[in-house]
């Protein structure tokens, strides 16, 4: 019988999982989306070569913002607020997500410890042991990269010229990049918790 | 390798005592030290009651800042290798804190395995929030101070609000905030610890 650690480590693996499948499509795609973003800018009489490679790399993060270059290039016009606002509160939801990951962790071992009593006692301590050194990290990483996003806004409102080039701020990218990172370390965490549990089982 | 586990564990716990008895050594000097302070201020035209309270505030900072402050207002500097030796011992004695925690926390964890062999369920739950609380704590411990050797290092990366600070600090002779934080951020830290260490216990005991 499954214990809810281990339905909660189904959970878990899927979300980061789900992310990374995301991040390898964008990957994929970033050649085909270099070569659209490099032709698009030709055609506006604008170098080939760093929209192109602007073009891979917003594709290869998450491929949101290559849609926001796209928009930019293409119609010379910015996505509308609520499209890029959307973006980045999934992006933070996922992310705020990891941050509680700790606590469920420890609330589910807990339960497992009180009310199931069919527990492996020492792969959930080391759960919650390697849950609790990830989520500061990522609580530190989370409010650095909010508090980046939020002065670069505030300069860039206040200096409308920054805003005319069609390439995003590289602090804008970093919170999906963070995201894909973090998503590497808790599939990490959850696979070898997983390959521990089963090698006692 | 238990005999290594033990040394360490030992090293980093008389290191522990030892800052408790400065720190409480500071806290018993700082009226005394409030008033040295004072009386010099006063000497010298300043406010006796900000320099007294600050006075009283660095002496309670396990001395050091106090000593640096009272040469400051006699006029004189401290030697710059006393000044070194402070920060080496305040972030040393930082650094052994948290692994004396995780030492405290490997041998509570593994006695109690071994002795329990899983009967007790609900002694496990403190195993286990103490195992998070500890974890979440070293590494929240290493970040502020990696932090705080950064800010003491790099002044201007706090948006110049230092380069202000230190020119305030020339004028008034009071100590500047990024040389006192590092003997602030460890007191606060090991003070959420221990109430968060405590918190199992006061529930056992109701």
């Amino acid at each position: 019988m499954l214990n809810n650690l281990e339905n909660i480590g189904e959970i878990l693996f899927w979300i980061p999982v789900s992310i990374l499948a995301m991040a390898f499509l964008g990957l994929l795609w970033s050649p085909f989306a270099a070569l659209i973003c490099g032709l698009i800018a030709q055609y506006r009489k604008k170098e080939f070569m760093p929209y192109a490679g602007a073009g891979a790399k917003c594709s290869s993060l998450l491929v949101l913002p290559w849609f926001y270059l796209l928009v930019r290039l293409a119609f010379g016009k910015s996505l509308p607020t609520f499209v890029v606002i959307s973006a980045y509160a999934l992006i933070y939801a996922v992310w705020i997500y990891f941050v509680v990951l700790s606590v469920g962790v420890l609330l589910i071992s807990i339960i497992d410890l009180l009310v199931i009593r069919t527990y492996s006692f020492q792969i959930n301590m080391i759960a919650v042991i390697v849950f609790g050194v990830i989520s500061p990290f990522n609580i530190h990483t989370f409010i650095a990269s909010m508090n980046r996003l939020r002065r670069k806004h505030v300069l860039d409102s206040r200096d409308s010229g920054r805003t005319s080039t069609s390439v995003p701020d590289g602090v804008y990218l970093e919170p999906f990049a963070w995201l894909i990172g973090w998503s590497i370390a808790i599939l990490f965490a959850t696979v070898l918790l997983g390959l521990l549990a089963f090698t006692e089982m | 390798m238990d005999y290594i586990v033990w040394l360490l564990g030992a090293l980093a716990f008389f290191v522990l005592v030892g800052a408790i008895i400065v720190l409480t050594i500071g806290i018993v000097w700082s009226p005394v030290g409030a008033l040295l302070c004072g009386i010099a201020a006063r000497k010298r035209g300043l406010s006796t009651a900000r320099y007294a309270i600050a006075g009283a505030f660095y002496s309670a900072l396990f001395i050091l800042p106090w000593i640096y402050f009272t040469l400051r207002l006699l006029n004189r500097k401290a030697p710059n290798d006393l000044v070194y030796l402070g920060y080496i011992i305040i972030y040393a004695a930082w650094v052994l804190c948290p692994i004396f925690i995780y030492f405290a926390m490997a041998y509570i964890f593994f006695t109690h395995t071994s002795r329990f062999d899983g009967l007790l369920f609900e002694l496990r739950v403190f195993d286990y929030l103490l195992a998070w609380g500890a974890s979440i704590y070293v590494v929240f411990n290493i970040l502020v101070l990696l932090k705080s050797i950064h800010d003491l290092k790099h002044p201007h990366s706090r948006l110049n609000l230092a380069d202000d600070e230190e020119q305030k600090s020339r004028e008034n002779l009071l100590l500047e905030r990024r040389y006192i934080l590092p003997f602030v951020y460890p007191i606060l830290l090991a003070t959420v610890f221990f109430v968060f260490i405590n918190i199992p216990g006061l529930i056992d005991m109701f």
